[in-house]
């Protein structure tokens, strides 16, 4: 029940807030929603058994008895902490963009508590069908957010990224129906224990996985990236690179590797390449931006690399890392894309040059930036530590070169870092504002309320206010505890990474290789091991 | 007192919280409680040492751990590992920093950050005293990472200040540059010994050495990787960029991290993983060579510099370079003894001209002049260093300088004829520039009258840890008194080392050494003293040297036209690929594609019923014709 209530409040809360003509309910009722869906969400956590690969919090009813399609979820250990970040993150970004947003005020509530439940409904699918319903449902609200409440090419940004997104869909949606019909049941227990033969296995890999790393984005599929983060408003860009591109992640360990594990095997290097190019072209692409908010869209590129080279090592350390890194990405570029909705809403400008000593007058921002930029930057104690050094170390197992080259590439990321940093925070206050042109409403569509002041008056750089510094602050916390504390994170997941992804990956019967199977056979009599676990359920 | 140790680095971590969450609007209780913290643990490392020194000397090592990162197959470890090496380190650390906390209070007073600046002192020594103590090489990272980021926020104290803003930029991606290397050692550590034990990594290279299961350049490599770190760190060429950058944080910042401390954990990191560079040749002779050409172009640029901070801070990285050389050329006792002593010296040549620049507001020497009228204690403590560093016995220099190019000497490195020469050349030029510097700085007349006569000498808490440094500096020496060794007994790598056997064969020895030194203060004083002769008309004769030397070798140009043009390059390149082969290519390729194959298709969408009508009867006819056959 828990499960379809996550899904169910934010959906509730949607209607409501959609429904409720003032502005300040809507608010406050897409706040509360969200903040109780969190609260919900814990019980997952304090009622998760860590001990338990399979699927727990199961519900089920027949949703098209005909065809065997049912609404069903479940939770395990690959999806554990994207719905708790999920949930966490979502009642963070409404409480931050409550004084961002100004212009069809209910609507972007609404959208952005039905992304959530969309999202939680994609995590929570135990049936084909109804994982790929909500995967594309995800889609109506993240093309609303962008198209309505964006930029000024906020049209070109929403074109590209659903195209994009549904390119990808459409492949995987043709595998899916394959698979499904292959095996004759939308259950994803059952086809995670049908072994497929491996030339459909190479097949429906690759459209599986186009789907999803599309969403990641790998390189070279990251065309989408850019102009999507930097045009849609500063709550959209946190649920775009805090929540939605982990889903292409999850798609890759809940799906790709287990159900087709032989082709995933044969890819894996490639894959791991693409990854690491992936990690240098978005470093690089960063040092060159001088728009902050491109420069944390590529950074952001150049780390979901990193965790794409995690998952691909097909290690246990790996895929933790991994994990850990996904949930560390969400908290900090979280931070960071809040942060910069802020300082926008402040300046009206992404441009770096027009900012300059803002910590003077604004210490409490400039801390709360230092401390995601810090997390960002890999340092020691916070959030990208223990991934990065997880993610780096078994990959250089896995295959030192490319690894090498990630270090290199990982490392850049202090050097666009800090330059930003410094940059917008650091150096001479500007007080003539003649580099920032006074923002052209109709230009500027939703976020044209801002540069509130005259041209050629000082800028004001309030700092943060109450509402602002309650959403920073869990965030803050948060960057800290999974630097601290790592293992509290991994502990969960680490019985249904093994089971679910490292066992199904050990050489299986897929090959029609009667000597290889004869080899098989021998090596489980010899080391005498326990017939492999099926998932209790 | 042992099994407290953990306390050392927790008590600073804690004042620091305290400070943050709670007292930073009482500037005198903040700066209070980061003092007290770190008195408590100067009087704790004391103990540590005490407790230490009564063990047997076969038996003086302590580790404890605990465990922090748990992943099959290996774990991550926080601990405490006291030995002779890290209680040397704990001692300097503990108490140049409190000497220096507390010359900040009177150094800061007037700012309005003080309890932010107190809060970042007491960061800095937490994590400085978490690298001192690791156990491991991953909790050496996070230490490291970590003072690089003290190290980061205390440049950019006055972030206000352009230039301060770019150094400390410049500080934290240069010092990135050297732990990238670093990074790639501990991880290649981890995977290949399976632990980051120090302890235990020692075991396994030097059974897998005799047992040839590793090669000694394998060992070789790892530690070379290690040594980026400590080049960056340590500000060792070609990465000593920063380090006179770094002296745009406050004076007393530049004394404590980029003079005694944080800069020599490179030098720490090296004595302490000596296992693995005394494995094969060819690292050390890295080391030495990397050492002993830093001390040596260092020293040649501090001749042709005007602001007081960065003489001293060529003068940090010349004095840096003689510890790596001599850890390079095996003489690991005589290295983290020039530590030891140079952490005292250099601290007060720091302080003392914080203690200028609090009573004149200027840094650049040609505007000061004559001081020793107005300032009497920092004239002296100065005098102290000064002679300290340039190596006149008795002073602690002359130990531990004389030590380091005896070891050179003596080395088997490929080449330790030249480094020993190069070594002695740099002892002969550091005489010259810091006697330079005290000369103009505090002799003769004042050149800039306004500013002479508003200069004063510095409060109490400021003259205060003036001249227990120079206590110090006079008597740190002593402890390795030739015949005696104290200092050897207790720190050494392997054998105790052979020193001296009296004070007479020590002189009787370094003479050359000595006259060379002396010969430098006498050419000093020639020329900033009796003016004998005119440093202008030198500077002009050799004009093309003055310049390349004042310009420090071009440098920081080079290096930011390979930024420019390489790095920049490069990702000008992805640029390009981005927006022609991603954006033009893929994206807008597709719709093209897609365009094309619309019109192609439109062209059968003409409108005429005739046409429709004949495609409906060939389709016919061929379903029919499928069927029926």
């Amino acid at each position: 029940m828990i499960l379809s209530i996550l899904i169910g409040l934010p959906v509730l809360g949607a209607a409501l807030a959609a429904l409720f003509p003032q502005e300040r309910a809507a608010k406050t009722i897409s706040l509360l929603a969200s903040a109780t869906t969190f609260i919900f969400s814990l019980l997952l956590y304090t009622r998760f058994d860590a001990a338990d690969a399979g699927f727990q919090f199961q519900q089920l009813f027949p949703l098209v008895p005909r065809f065997a399609i049912n609404y069903s979820l479940g939770v395990d250990g690959l999806s554990l902490w994207l719905i708790l970040l999920t949930t966490f993150l979502t009642p963070l970004v409404i409480l931050g963009s409550f004084s961002m947003v100004d212009q069809n005020v209910r609507g972007y509530y609404a959208c952005l508590l039905f992304l959530e439940a969309s999202v939680i409904g994609t995590l929570a699918a135990t049936d084909l069908f109804l994982f790929y319903l909500f995967w594309e449902l995800m889609l109506i609200p993240a093309f609303f957010l962008i198209g309505v409440w964006g930029g000024p090419n906020r049209v070109k940004g929403t074109i590209k990224f659903v195209l994009f997104t549904m390119a990808g869909s459409l492949l995987m949606l043709v595998a899916l129906i394959y698979v499904t019909h292959e095996v004759k049941s939308f259950d994803y227990s059952k086809i995670f224990d049908y072994s497929f033969p491996p030339d459909v296995q190479f097949w429906c890999f690759l459209a599986f996985a186009l789907a999803f790393l599309i969403k990641v984005p790998l390189f070279p599929f990251h065309a989408w990236l850019p102009d999507a983060y930097t045009e849609a408003p500063a709550g959209g860009t946190v649920m775009l690179s805090a929540v939605l591109v982990k889903l292409g992640a999850y798609g890759l360990l809940r799906f790709c590797i287990p159900l087709f594990p032989y082709a995933a095997r044969a890819f894996s290097h490639w894959i791991m390449l693409l990854a690491v190019a992936g990690v240098v072209h978005g470093a690089l692409m960063a040092t060159l931006q001088t728009d902050f908010k491109r420069l944390t869209a590529y950074s952001s590129l150049s780390h979901m690399g990193l965790i794409t080279l995690g998952i691909f090592t097909f290690s246990l350390p790996g895929l933790q890392g991994g994990v850990v890194q996904m949930i560390g990405h969400g908290v900090y570029m979280a931070g960071i894309f809040l942060l910069i909705g802020m300082l926008y809403q402040r300046r009206g400008s992404h441009e770096m040059d027009t900012y300059g000593g803002a910590a003077k007058a604004a210490p409490l921002l400039a801390a709360a930036m230092l401390w995601m930029v810090l997390s960002a930057a890999g340092l020691p104690g916070f959030a990208g530590f223990v991934g990065e050094i997880l993610i780096l170390t078994s990959a250089y197992k896995a295959w030192a070169l490319p690894a090498l080259v990630a270090i290199a590439g990982f490392m850049l990321s202090a050097w666009y870092l800090f330059n930003f940093y410094g940059k917008v925070f650091f150096g001479q206050a500007r007080l003539n504002h003649e580099d920032t042109k006074p923002f052209d409403k109709a230009q500027g569509g939703a976020q044209g309320k801002t540069n509130p002041q005259k041209e050629g008056a000082p800028p004001k750089m309030p700092d943060l206010s109450w509402a602002e510094g309650l959403a920073l602050l869990p965030l803050v916390l948060a960057a800290l505890w999974i630097g601290l504390t790592p293992n509290f994170f991994m502990d969960p997941i680490e019985k249904s990474l093994d089971l679910k992804v490292i066992e199904k990956l050990k050489p299986q019967p897929v090959m029609m290789d009667f000597a290889a199977q004869q080899r098989r056979l021998q090596d489980e009599m010899e080391s005498n091991r326990q017939p492999r676990q099926k998932n209790n359920h | 007192m042992i099994q407290h140790s953990w306390l050392i680095p927790g008590m600073p971590a804690l004042a620091y919280a305290v400070i943050v969450l709670f007292t930073r609007r009482f500037k005198a209780l903040s700066a209070g409680i980061s003092i007290l913290a770190m008195a408590a643990c100067f009087f704790l490392s004391m103990g540590v040492f005490q407790e230490l020194a009564k063990l047997d000397p076969s038996a003086r090592t302590v580790s404890f751990s605990w465990t922090w990162l748990q992943i099959p197959p290996w774990e991550a470890h926080v601990g405490v590992l006291i030995d002779p090496l890290c209680a040397n380190m704990l001692l300097v650390v503990t108490l140049v920093s409190l000497l220096v906390q507390i010359y900040s209070w009177g150094y800061m007073h007037d700012d309005e950050r003080f309890s932010v600046y107190f809060s970042y002192l007491s960061l800095f020594s937490a994590s400085m005293l978490l690298l001192v103590v690791a156990n491991n090489y991953l909790q050496i990272f996070i230490g490291w990472e970590l003072v690089g980021l003290c190290s980061y926020l205390l440049i950019g104290f006055w972030y206000f200040k352009p230039e301060a803003a770019d150094a400390c930029k410049k500080a934290f991606v240069v010092n990135r540059i050297g732990d990238m290397g670093f990074l790639m050692g501990v991880i290649t550590i981890g995977m290949m010994f399976q632990t980051f034990d120090f302890a235990e990594v020692q075991k396994i290279v030097t059974q897998g050495l005799s047992d040839h299961t590793y090669s000694t350049t394998f060992i070789a490599g790892i530690a070379l990787l290690l040594f980026c770190g400590a080049v960056g760190k340590s500000a060792q060429f070609p990465l000593h960029v920063w380090l006179p950058d770094a002296m745009e944080g406050p004076t007393p910042v530049s004394a404590l991290i980029h003079a005694a401390t944080m800069v020599a954990a490179g030098v720490y990191m090296v004595a302490r993983t000596y296992t693995l560079f005394s494995a094969d040749p060819l690292s050390m002779t890295v080391v030495a060579w990397v050492g002993g050409f830093t001390a040596l172009f260092a020293a040649t640029i501090a001749v042709a510099q005007d602001d007081i901070k960065r003489i001293l801070a060529y003068s940090t990285l010349s004095q840096l370079g003689y510890m790596i050389l001599s850890l390079g050329a095996g003489g690991y006792t005589a290295g983290m003894f020039h530590l030891t002593t140079h952490a005292c010296f250099k601290a007060l040549l720091f302080l003392g001209s914080g203690s200028v620049i609090h009573g004149l507001h200027n840094q650049d020497i040609w505007k000061m002049g004559g001081l020793w009228r107005k300032m009497k204690v920092t004239t002296l403590t100065f005098a102290v260093a000064t002679l300290a560093i340039a190596g006149i016995p008795p002073f602690a220099g002359f130990f531990s300088k004389d030590a380091i190019l005896d070891s050179v000497h003596n080395s088997a490195v490929p080449g330790h004829c030249v480094l020993y020469y190069m070594g002695v050349f740099t002892a002969f030029l550091t005489a010259f520039y810091m006697f330079r510097l005290f000369f103009v700085v505090f002799t003769g007349e004042p050149r800039d009258h306004h500013a002479h006569d508003h200069a004063h000498e510095s409060p109490l808490n400021m003259t205060g840890p003036l001249v227990v440094l120079a206590l110090l500096s006079l008597c740190v020496g002593w402890l390795n008194w030739p015949g005696v060794g104290l200092y050897s007994q207790f720190v050494h790598y392997g054998s105790v080392p052979e020193g001296a056997a009296s004070i007479g064969v020590l002189l009787g020895q370094s003479w050359p050494t000595l006259l060379l030194v002396v010969a430098g203060i006498a050419l000093s004083a020639a020329f900033y003293y009796w003016k004998v002769f005119s440093a202008e008309k030198m500077a002009e004769k050799f004009r093309p040297v003055y310049l390349l030397l004042k310009n420090k070798y071009y440098f920081d140009e080079m290096y930011g036209w390979l930024v420019k043009k390489v790095l920049f390059g490069l990702a000008s390149i992805f640029h390009w690929f981005d927006e022609k082969i991603v954006d033009d290519g893929m994206v807008d390729g597709t719709g093209w594609i897609n365009q094309k194959m619309g019109g192609l298709l439109s062209l059968t969408q003409t409108g005429y019923i005739q046409n429709y009508a004949w495609v409906i009867f060939a389709a016919v006819a061929v379903i029919f014709f499928c069927v029926s056959f």
